[in-house]
């Protein structure tokens, strides 16, 4: 409060508790938020029929009936005719599945599959799907809310997904599919390729990352600007890199521990592992952003980067270890991205930027600096994702996913900015 | 008294609230054609917020605001200003990347008959409006490069321009609100000039300020409020600056007998706040504690060379534009520019950037705590840690929390920041708390060398006492305290030598009786060949 300025006004210490506690809930409001829209895409998404298969000891004998009671050979009866499914296990034991039931065999295993009307919103894949499509941005949300809490932004990070994971995938590609690496009677080929996948997107996305920063902070320049600029470059290497070395526009064959051994690792019939990546870094941004140094800076400098100096911080330093983290985490969502699809394509992570940004201030970032959360960022990606999976769910146009996204954004922004005239300072 | 029939402007039984601050309450003062009248009181005491309500720019929740007999809408700017009521006021909108023509025509742009803007015309009249207050204006400038004081005197000139608006009253009263806390000396001597030759001409000023100095120099009469609350209203002529501080804080302070390097009673009521040197010096021949060594950093500071004693406070003088800040900013090595040596007990200190300062000991409380100061988004706690996070971290970085609030813990006490926990915000604080968090910050037990740029800028009077106190108590535990100060009772009640700098160099060093006001300002004013 400098002299000119109003006599404060001082709240109560009661107001003041409250105001701040509201405040500080950022990610208590978008709890709130994804708790809603779970519930409401729950009770108002509808069922969808899906066809389960039944457990089939090895040896059972199935008998498949008509409606009239007649015995039919398996596979001869088409599935609507099919009125009852009585399978025997070998120790005598029958059970029977009434219809609809469905018969089918592949590769010489049956199976049978009952039908099950399941909510079309509050089902395992369903659900793993949304995460799985949010983790990407998530990991990329969190390395953005230390930017914009600097009081920067990063423009380049869809470029720097894209060419992160061509890298990548072209050195992943070299390794082969059938690549196998033992050492001392460990089968490390599946970690060999994880490790090699990692180092080159997350060192491709490091260095890019720290391009910006270092251009930001010598040049003096916004980093809107030298990251507008990142942008562009990259997306032109990203199609030129390949074309040179194997003129292809999709590169894939990747090995199968990168793949099928971790980033879609199949595990209770869904893929968590990219989940668990974005669970992790969320933890790992809240810890760096409020318990190390580091991140106590970060704060310091988008607060008042003048103060920042003053006070003895390493400005310049610290601005691009962000933006070299920020490049970092980029590569490690490329990378979870080619493992987890298989393939890398030139035109990967196009306008990601505007969705990463989006997660980050939906999240609470303000893009005045100075204010932002890690978590708030992951529980803006699911926000966003949910949104996307509401228009499938209500089976509304692809289309209006954008609008929404659109309103969500502003509307974030205004709750925000209320909430910080409402509270003092 | 809101019955004085010589009354221009009347402010009639005025309550104005900020959510739970009652900021006035019930307030009436009336004022009188040509006269200036002071609004005095500590921060918080409402003087800002009721020169605010008389220019409409906050809504009062009751009482009225009369202008010759007409009450004016509450709250509303347009309708004071068409009665002829005007604001000065440092946060008021001026487009500093435009000329100062441009800026004195905004509302009515003049144009040529082809529909592109009349240069000429726009001059012609940004001249007639400036150079009768200041003929040194090019009103071609842009105004952002103007200097503080200019800046104010063409928002003076704006003030007084009677084609401003169709149908608008010439300006009858104009408030200044704070007018001169970033003007230096002489432009707050130019500014006071001005205020005097408005109130001459008929116009009723409104004079908000608590720089005793200037109500005397300039004011008919002086209304004090304290705690939103009407105290009195005197006639400048009739009553004494202790009397004043009473009125303001409520209770007389013990005034001990004068000290013969303390002009005026400004300096006796400051060392009744505990202003006087309170500290001993320490003795004549211990090794210097800061050592600064041709000091330079192109066009603002040429080869400044001093040392300070253990205990010992040097005070600064010079003018605003002198260099003070800029010397304290190359010495602390926030100035990458900056070139020099620096040692701290004999040791050289890398000057590559502040740390090396800091982990030297050393702590600046710069000029502009808002802008140069603390951090809003971080909690009171941590606006003391940041420097030392580091320091007290695990490897890695990882921050030792426990470590962390032990320190603040002990700080916040012993520099009585009233803060509702060290979670709140700074904003959360008054300005002189604020500012002892900032010195908090950098007076730890182990504090060698405090810089200190204007420490008690735009704080009440209580926190005035008690910040000084702060300074005794850092001389006392043997830090070497480098002091500027533009209020020149307090520098020299407070320092023990005074260096003045003019255009980036030193002038001359005062010691003991040649300390005093005119030497200061002899020395500061002196043209820079002579010497």
């Amino acid at each position: 409060m400098t002299d000119g300025a109003p006599e404060s006004p001082k709240p109560s210490p009661g107001a003041r508790r409250a105001v701040t506690r509201l405040a500080g809930a950022q990610e208590a409001g978008l709890l709130l938020v994804i708790a809603l829209m779970v519930t409401a895409l729950t009770m108002f998404g509808g069922t969808k029929t899906v066809y389960k298969p039944v457990d089939i000891a090895p040896g059972s004998t199935i008998e498949i009936f008509d409606a009239d009671g007649a015995v039919h050979a398996p596979g001869t009866l088409p599935g609507r005719l099919i009125a009852r499914v009585v399978v025997t296990a070998p120790d005598g034991t029958a059970r029977e599945h009434a219809a609809p039931v469905r018969y089918t065999e592949s590769g010489g295993v049956a199976s049978v599959l009952v039908e099950r009307r399941v909510n079309k919103f509050l089902e395992k894949e369903n659900i793993t799907l949304v995460l799985k499509d949010a983790s990407f941005f998530a990991v990329m949300a969190v390395g953005m809310t230390a930017v914009i809490i600097l009081a920067g932004i990063d423009l380049s990070v869809g470029s720097i997904f894209a060419f992160a994971a061509i890298l990548g995938a072209l050195v992943l590609n070299r390794m082969g599919s059938d690549l196998s690496l033992v050492v001392l009677g460990m089968d490390l080929t599946g970690l060999a390729g994880v490790l090699v996948g990692l180092g080159v997107c997350v060192g491709v996305g490091a260095l890019c990352g720290a391009a910006n920063g270092v251009m930001t902070v010598g040049l003096r320049v916004h980093p809107f600007v030298i990251t507008l600029g990142m942008m562009a470059a990259l997306r032109g290497l990203t199609i030129i890199i390949p074309q040179a070395v194997s003129g292809e526009q999709s590169i894939s064959g990747f090995p199968p521990g990168f793949q099928s051994g971790f980033f879609k690792r199949e595990i209770m019939g869904v893929y968590p592992v990219p989940i668990v990546i974005m669970v992790l870094i969320a933890i790992a941004g809240w810890f760096v952003l409020s318990r190390t140094v580091l991140g106590r800076r970060v704060y310091a400098i988008g607060g008042n980067e003048i103060a920042a100096k003053y006070a003895g911080i390493p400005v310049g330093r610290v601005k691009v270890i962000v933006f070299t983290l920020m490049g970092a985490l980029a590569g490690l969502s490329a990378c979870m991205a080619i493992g987890y699809l298989g393939a890398a394509e030139t035109s990967a992570g196009a306008a990601y930027e505007l969705e990463v940004i989006a997660a980050a201030v939906i999240g609470g970032a303000s893009l005045m600096g100075g204010r932002g959360s890690a978590l708030g960022a992951v529980l803006g990606a699911v926000v966003i994702k949910l949104i996307g999976n509401s228009m499938i769910i209500f089976d509304i146009d692809q289309s209006w996913n954008q609008v929404v996204m659109g309103g969500a954004i502003i509307v974030a922004v205004v709750i925000d900015q209320t909430k910080a005239r409402l509270s003092p300072g | 008294m809101t019955d004085d029939p010589n009354a221009l402007l009347v402010a009639e039984r005025i309550s104005k609230r900020f959510g739970p601050t009652q900021a006035l309450d019930d307030v009436s003062v009336a004022m009188r054609a040509g006269e200036v009248h002071a609004l005095m009181g500590e921060n918080g005491a409402g003087k800002s917020t009721l020169g605010k309500v008389i220019a409409g720019l906050h809504k009062q929740d009751q009482g009225a605001v009369r202008v010759g007999g007409r009450e004016l809408k509450p709250g509303s700017l347009d309708d004071a200003f068409n009665a002829g009521v005007r604001i000065v006021h440092q946060e008021l909108a001026q487009c500093h990347n435009l000329s100062v023509a441009e800026n004195l025509c905004l509302h009515d742009i003049p144009c040529t008959r082809r529909g592109t803007i009349d240069r000429e015309a726009m001059r012609t009249r940004a001249r007639r409006l400036v150079h009768t207050l200041e003929p040194s204006i090019d009103v071609e400038r842009e105004l952002g490069r103007l200097s503080p004081g200019h800046r104010q005197i063409c928002q003076i000139a704006a003030a007084l321009d009677e084609e401003a608006r169709p149908g608008a009253e010439p300006a009858r009263v104009i408030v200044f609100d704070e007018p001169t806390s970033s003007l230096s000396i002489a432009e707050t001597e130019r500014l006071l000039q001005i205020v005097r030759d408005l109130a001459a001409s008929g116009l009723t000023i409104i004079y908000v300020s608590h720089r005793m100095s200037e109500i005397f120099a300039c004011c008919d009469r002086v209304t004090v409020l304290r705690d939103g609350k009407f105290v009195a209203t005197s006639n400048v002529a009739d009553i004494t600056e202790p009397d004043l501080v009473e009125q303001m804080i409520g209770r007389r302070l013990q005034t001990p007998g004068g000290g013969e390097r303390s002009p005026g009673g400004e300096a006796a009521a400051l060392r009744g706040l505990g202003g006087e040197n309170g500290h001993a010096a320490g003795p004549q021949d211990a090794p210097p504690r800061l050592e600064v060594e041709g000091i330079s950093s192109p066009g603002k500071v040429a080869g400044v060379s001093f040392s300070v004693r253990p205990g010992e406070v040097l005070g600064i003088g010079g003018l605003v534009g002198a260099g003070r800040s800029e010397l304290l900013d190359a010495i602390f090595a926030v100035d990458a520019r900056a070139s020099g040596r620096v040692r701290v007990d004999g040791f050289e200190v890398d000057r590559s950037s502040p740390r090396g300062m800091i982990r030297a000991g050393a702590g600046y409380v710069p000029e502009d705590r808002r802008q140069q100061g603390l951090f809003f988004n971080l909690s009171v706690a941590e606006n003391i840690v940041v420097p030392f996070m580091r320091r007290l971290a695990r490897a890695a970085g990882v921050r030792r929390i426990g470590a962390e609030r032990e320190m603040v813990t002990t700080r916040i006490e012993d520099f009585r920041v009233k803060a509702a926990s060290a979670r709140s915000l700074p904003g959360e604080l008054s300005g002189g708390n604020q500012q002892k968090l900032l010195i908090a910050r950098w007076m730890h037990e182990n504090a060698k060398v405090l810089l200190l740029d204007e420490p008690t800028r735009g704080v009440d009077i209580g926190a005035k006492s008690e910040i000084y106190k702060l300074i005794h108590k850092a001389a006392a535990g043997g830090a070497a305290v480098v002091l500027v100060s533009s209020e020149m009772p307090e520098l020299l009640a407070l320092s023990d030598r005074v260096l003045v700098m003019g255009e980036g160099e030193v002038r001359g060093e005062l010691t003991g009786e040649a300390m005093t006001q005119s030497n200061i300002l002899t020395l500061a004013t002196r043209d820079g060949a002579a010497v």
